[in-house]
């Protein structure tokens, strides 16, 4: 409900100062993106969680769990580090539509995008070095299905990411709504972070 | 004069029905965005989705009369039969049928002139309904889990999969329908227990359901690529990997909006307002609710090919916790609508009669029972773990599902179909769904309880008769509730309330609600802002 003051003119007249109606849909878009972000994570997290107890389950029994006995983490490290840079950019974004700087915006959400598919090609070039293959064994097809599933989320981030810029080009979004980069930035804070456990259970802890 | 202000001489002129740029007819189901019309299309699908499930189950249980030997499957695998009826009664008839009635009835309820993201809920109900009919393809041509075809098996899970995106999007919209966009004075705690019900049970399956998808996609890659998990699956170990779902703690969740029907239906009848009770109505729904997170009794995927895991592991404390602590949220809801009746009888207040009041004190028992046998099954001792006893729980409490989402169809049927479900028919239905349920388990409990095990075995001929009675009494049930509901379709036109006791904002719109559903949402001051209408000097 509305809060109504009164207030007294510079000529002596009074008049309510009413406060602004809230906005049509307060973060409908925010909401839902936690809701969808926190599904994508339940769904990784449960793929993580068999895949550490089916490697404990291997390690008990004396036997080797990865198929070349080890995973090399450099690929893994510099994903991980293009993955953590992007984080900066979308907070760049995020920032400068608060400051109705949209050329920024369009710019940090460039940047985020471009980390983005370097990421992809990082992913890409990690598995396809290790040769894992889907039927040789449990680990390798676990971390396949754990990685496309996230890989899958990276790219539905990337396109979300993609509308967002092309609405704040289209001047959808400004300092008084910017619903829509929040919330795709938040997107993209939970798709990092999800590969964070990944980075750490799969090639850390291997 | 400002251009925010409006003339009083100029008189509003409503656009012509030409203009109106909303296509109608068949394109208006299929293309259309409004809650209404998705919900619509949700029930319909998932009432004829549920008689097709129990048609199924009543058919395994004719199969199984004689132990040994086959009524009715001869040379066909049974366990597809078994499969499809436990899949399809929850999620092709039971989840989606809430989230139908959800879809209908939360805006109305919160004062929300269109769902969240209301095309978002049209692809979920059409994701989920692909999924559904792609899954009985799959099982048409001998897939699903222990399939003899293995690109029908590979077809199952994705169908399933499928399936649990469009329930997923669906409960989305719905949950931040209710977060987001309630009407001015709406605050969580005035909320009706049908919405919040809604909202923890649809929180609970947004957290419980990706892990079942998730396990899917694992069984679907292991079974398309190499077997290393599930072998060949001859002996339905695929099945065993997600059967959690179907065992508590994780079935109590898919039926949590139950409580939240009969919380709205209680206090229409008994002519009361909850006032501070509602709050704590809205504690022990959500207590019920997070007592049914079950993800963690996911099975272990063991190394190499095996048929192992045929229970879930539910001999450890925290599952028995939970099992004991669930009995309290219902017990303490019994409580609150006793009261809520013997205070509208001392208020001097006549209590109504109706169908969907039958229907809610049928759920109120199953589930009531439901929780009290579900106690038992944790406790190793009595070996009722994975027996035919566990199949009796399971039946209770989706028997407690069905006649809830029922009691829902009645009581809301004039905002949903804009007429009155036959009201004496609806009594007979309840009685038929109670005592079908009853005997349904009775037919599995009682031999699993006298350590017949798991499976049907010499001896147990007398309780497969009374399964065949149960089930043919539950088909019965489902089929005449579909008959009301048709025949209500040509029946008179509603009032706005044709209970003439609707404490919620539903109830102030027209029966079927226009298409933004409000003129002008009533202020809302309480949790029964209609009450606050009617009869301001009890209000508070």
């Amino acid at each position: 409900m509305a809060t109504t003051t009164t207030a007294v003119g510079s000529d002596g007249i009074s008049f309510d100062l009413v406060a602004p109606a809230p906005p049509a849909r307060p973060r409908t878009l925010l909401f839902a993106t936690a809701l969808v972000a926190a599904a994508c994570a339940m769904a990784i997290f449960a793929v993580v969680a068999i895949y550490l107890e089916a490697r404990h389950g291997v390690r008990a029994g004396g036997q080797t769990w990865l198929p070349g006995g080890s995973i090399p983490l450099i690929g893994p490290n510099m994903a991980l580090f293009t993955l953590l840079l992007s984080l900066l950019s979308v907070r760049w974004a995020h920032d400068a539509i608060a400051h109705d700087d949209r050329q920024n915006t369009w710019v940090a959400i460039g940047i985020t995008l471009l980390l983005g598919v370097g990421f992809i090609n990082a992913d890409s070039f990690i598995w396809g070095g290790l040769h894992l293959g889907v039927h040789k064994s449990e680990a390798a097809l676990l971390i396949l299905t754990a990685g496309g599933m996230h890989l899958a989320m990276v790219i539905g981030a990337l396109v979300f990411l993609l509308l967002t810029a092309f609405r704040t080009l289209g001047g959808q979004f400004s300092s008084s709504n910017r619903e829509g980069v929040v919330a795709a930035a938040l997107f993209w804070y939970v798709t990092v972070a999800i590969y964070c456990v990944l980075w750490y259970a799969i090639y850390v802890t291997k | 004069m400002a251009l925010t202000q409006s003339r009083s001489d100029v008189t509003a002129v409503p656009p012509a029905q030409s203009d109106d740029p909303r296509p109608t007819g068949f394109a208006g189901v299929l293309g259309s965005g409004d809650h209404k019309v998705v919900g619509r299309l949700f029930i319909a699908t998932s009432l004829l989705f549920l008689l097709v499930a129990e048609v199924l189950g009543e058919l395994v249980n004719w199969d199984q009369v004689s132990p040994g030997s086959h009524k009715v499957f001869k040379g066909i695998d049974v366990n597809a039969f078994v499969t499809s009826h436990l899949i399809g009664v929850l999620f092709a008839s039971l989840i989606p049928l809430f989230l139908g009635v959800a879809l209908v009835v939360v805006p109305l309820q919160v004062g929300s002139r269109a769902i969240a993201f209301p095309r978002a809920a049209a692809l979920g109900f059409w994701a989920w309904l692909t999924g559904v009919v792609l899954m009985g393809i799959a099982y048409g041509i001998h897939g699903g889990p222990g399939g003899s075809r293995p690109s029908g098996v590979d077809l199952w899970a994705l169908a399933f999969i499928m399936l649990i995106a469009g329930l997923l999007l669906a409960s989305v919209c719905v949950i931040t329908t209710v977060f987001t966009l309630r009407a001015p004075g709406m605050r969580l705690t005035r909320v009706p227990l049908f919405s919040w019900g809604m909202v923890v049970a649809a929180s609970i399956w947004l957290v419980t359901l990706p892990v079942l998808a998730a396990v899917l996609l694992i069984i679907y890659v292991d079974h398309h690529n190499a077997g290393i998990f599930l072998g060949n699956d001859a002996s339905g170990a695929t099945f065993n990997q997600i059967v959690w779902a179907f065992r508590q703690p994780q079935i109590y969740a898919f039926v949590a909006p139950v409580l939240g029907i009969i919380g709205d239906i209680v206090p229409t009848f008994a002519r009361a307002r909850d006032e501070y009770r509602h709050q704590v109505a809205q504690t022990f729904i959500g207590m019920f609710a997070v007592l049914g997170f079950g993800a963690f009794t996911i099975t272990s995927f063991n190394s190499g090919p095996r048929a192992v895991l045929v229970q879930t592991p539910l001999h450890n404390p925290v599952v028995i916790v939970m099992s004991l602590l669930i009995i309290l949220p219902v017990l303490g809801l019994a409580g609150l609508w006793a009261d809520s009746f013997r205070r509208g009888h001392a208020a001097g207040a006549k209590p109504a009669k109706g169908s969907p009041l039958a229907f809610a004190g049928v759920t109120l028992a199953l589930l009531l029972l439901g929780v009290l046998t579900g106690a038992l099954i944790p406790i190793q001792r009595l070996k009722l773990n994975g027996t035919l006893f566990s199949d009796g729980h399971f039946e209770v409490v989706v028997g407690a599902g069905v006649t809830g989402a029922l009691a829902a169809l009645y009581y809301w049927s004039s905002k949903i179909i804009g007429r009155r479900v036959l009201d004496v028919g609806g009594l007979g239905v309840a009685a038929l769904a109670l005592f079908g349920t009853l005997a349904l388990a009775a037919g599995n409990m009682l031999p699993g309880a006298f350590g017949k095990g798991a499976a049907k075995v010499q001896g147990t001929e007398t309780y497969n008769w009374i399964t065949v009675l149960g089930g043919g009494l539950v088909v019965l049930a489902v089929a005449l509730a579909i008959v009301n509901l048709l025949a209500g379709l040509r029946g008179d036109s509603l009032p706005a309330d044709p209970w003439e006791g609707g404490l919620t904002l539903e109830w102030a719109t027209d029966s079927p609600p226009a298409y933004d559903n409000f003129v002008e949402v009533p202020p809302v001051g309480s949790e029964a802002p209609l009450l606050d209408l009617r009869s301001p000097e009890v209000a508070g």
